[in-house]
């Protein structure tokens, strides 16, 4: 089977609604990320999307490159917040035979996130 | 965070994949894809429990707390309206200093015992200069 190649993609936005809708579905109504105040307490510009919510849309940009189907392991490093209205693009990055790494980075160009991904036909898989 | 919590269960239990969550978070995904994608991020692992599950135990501060990373080892999709035995440890917790890291391992298995999947959650706690760490 051939090794199964991923693309640059540029995820739609994550909107508040976004936000309202997946704290709702798991009842994190933590106000970090839903006041403002809060937010700017913590030392923040703005509330943060939750984590797992940003895992998800990239997840979900995985799923719609390659199946779900093919997906095996992934592991992701969050590295930096995410913000209402932020758009995450995604960038495959070739670590050689035995990884394979996706760049995640937000609308200016900072970096959000790194994945290690292992797929269906991958040496470890 | 607490420190000896490492190896403590924080949740040994059933629940039923509930199909009106996957659509909210089908709806917080928002893509073509999403529907599917929902079946693969359970909502109800320790990075959503919220605070009496997990970061209750772990004495961890909602403002200086945050995930610093997920991971999936994936066997199957779940299904709407399953029943689903999840199991949450603290599998290990680092003093680095200025931060302490808590990973979090999650199992979920069907009612025959077969792994659907297994998350480990990275917690990181941040201690100012000079902080009470």
């Amino acid at each position: 089977m051939s090794r199964i190649e991923l693309h640059d993609a540029t995820a739609r936005s994550i909107d508040r609604d976004h936000v309202a809708s997946y704290g709702d579905a798991v009842g994190d109504h933590n106000p970090v990320h839903f006041d403002p105040a809060f937010a700017a307490s913590a030392g923040l510009p703005d509330t943060v999307v939750h984590g797992p919510l940003t895992v998800a849309v990239i997840v979900d940009q995985v799923i719609a490159q390659v199946g779900a189907e093919n997906l095996r392991n992934l592991d992701v490093r969050l590295r930096g917040p995410v913000f209402p209205g932020d758009a995450l693009s995604l960038a495959p990055i070739d670590y050689g035979d035995l990884d394979r790494g996706v760049e995640v980075t937000n609308q200016r160009g900072e970096q959000i996130a790194t994945v290690i991904l292992i797929l269906e036909g991958d040496p470890d898989a | 965070m607490d420190l000896a919590s490492k190896g403590q269960v924080l949740v040994d239990t059933t629940v039923v994949v509930d199909p009106a969550k996957l659509e909210l978070l089908t709806d917080a995904i928002g893509t073509d894809t999403a529907a599917t994608t929902a079946r693969f991020v359970p909502f109800f692992g320790p990075t959503v429990a919220g605070q009496d599950s997990v970061v209750g135990p772990l004495e961890m501060s909602l403002q200086r707390g945050l995930q610093g990373g997920q991971s999936y080892e994936w066997h199957r999709a779940f299904e709407p309206g399953e029943t689903v035995q999840v199991t949450i440890s603290v599998e290990d917790i680092l003093d680095k200093g200025t931060m302490h890291l808590a990973t979090v391992l999650s199992e979920y298995r069907d009612t025959e015992g077969d792994l659907i999947q297994r998350q480990r959650t990275v917690f990181v706690e941040r201690f100012p200069e000079g902080g009470d760490a």
